[in-house]
């Protein structure tokens, strides 16, 4: 996967994160692959009016995001028929790794959960896989979002031990590659 | 990918001022939630406090830094699960292991690199957690599996 390149420079990105210095590391390192358009928020309200203002074509959004939080956030613009942005791709970054958080972050319909701290490599991986491995939307009457099973082959590869960005963490909280494999054990859960 | 950590170390120049100015919020929601233990909106705050400086640390080169700060973070989520009362003694020796972390001798260590301190951060843990009736591994635990 690492050995895939995107082209990002044509792509506008919105990130959705009330923590400044989270959202300033996620920009860099978008930044680093090539995208030059960037639009970072602060809360939900105003990354509806850049969702309705402009086009977007993938979203970064933590699960914290002010007000009503950032996996209700999603969960709401993915059920509403008639919003523009419906299938938006998006992904969660979140810190708070306990198994129910990104149980709930997977079923508002998000298409990746990458666990903070960030790496270049952890987010590029996960950007070429939502490019190059589209997953169908799923419509039933408690989900809007993508198929939450993943191809056989699987979700890309967790953090590399020796990724200096990556600082495990521990106790009830789940590591990447555990965050991925929720997407395949995801294929016995009723949709 | 080179680019992308050239990228972010270039945000390393601005960390500490904001460190700084994150500790003192920190410090100040910690006493703020000793005053009072029940408010839940303190909790969150302190929370908040705790879980920004969790999620940046790393990769601006405190790894150690956010490693304590996530187990801030865990301790408050048993007291906002209302597993446990709000243990005052255990979060201000969190909140003080994390400005321990950004001084000379510390900084930029692993937490692998300071396994005492990782041991006492474990046995409060585990402590917390038996008060709550919770079974929770820890650190310790995820290193011996992993080994």
């Amino acid at each position: 996967m690492r050995n895939i390149k995107i082209n990002l420079g044509e792509l506008t990105f919105l990130i959705a994160d009330s923590n400044s210095y989270s959202s300033a590391i996620a920009h860099s390192i978008l930044r680093g692959f090539g995208a030059n358009k960037v639009v970072e928020v602060r809360d939900a309200r105003v990354a509806i009016q850049v969702l309705t203002e402009q086009r977007i074509d993938l979203m970064l959004c933590d699960p914290a995001l002010p007000p009503v939080g950032g996996i209700e956030f999603i969960r709401t613009m993915r059920r509403n028929p008639n919003n523009p942005y419906r299938t938006l791709p998006v992904l969660i970054l979140t810190g708070d790794t306990r198994i129910s958080t990104v149980k709930q972050a997977r079923d508002s319909g998000a298409n990746m959960i990458v666990a903070k701290p960030i790496s270049p490599a952890a987010v590029y991986e996960r950007l070429a896989w939502v490019a190059f491995n589209p997953r169908k939307f799923v419509e039933a009457d408690t989900y809007f979002g993508p198929d939450r099973r993943l191809p056989i082959e699987g979700p890309p590869e967790g953090r590399s031990d020796n990724d200096p960005a990556a600082c495990e963490s521990a106790g009830p909280t789940l590591s990447q590659s555990e965050i991925d494999s929720l997407l395949n054990f995801a294929r016995n859960d009723p949709a | 990918m080179k680019n992308a950590s050239v990228e972010l170390d270039k945000l390393k120049a601005g960390f500490s001022s904001w460190l700084a100015i994150q500790i003192a919020h920190l410090r100040r929601s910690a006493e703020r939630a000793r005053a009072a233990p029940g408010d839940a909106a303190g909790i969150d705050a302190l929370y908040r406090d705790s879980s920004e400086i969790r999620d940046v640390a790393a990769p601006m080169g405190l790894p150690l830094t956010g490693f304590v700060a996530d187990y801030l973070c865990r301790v408050l989520d048993l007291t906002r699960e209302q597993a446990i009362a709000y243990p005052d003694e255990i979060v201000q020796c969190h909140v003080d292991a994390i400005v321990l972390t950004t001084q000379a001798g510390y900084c930029g260590s692993l937490p692998s690199d300071q396994q005492e301190l990782i041991d006492q951060l474990d046995r409060s843990y585990e402590h917390y957690c038996t008060l709550a009736g919770r079974n929770r591994a820890t650190a310790r635990d995820v290193q011996a599996s992993a080994g």
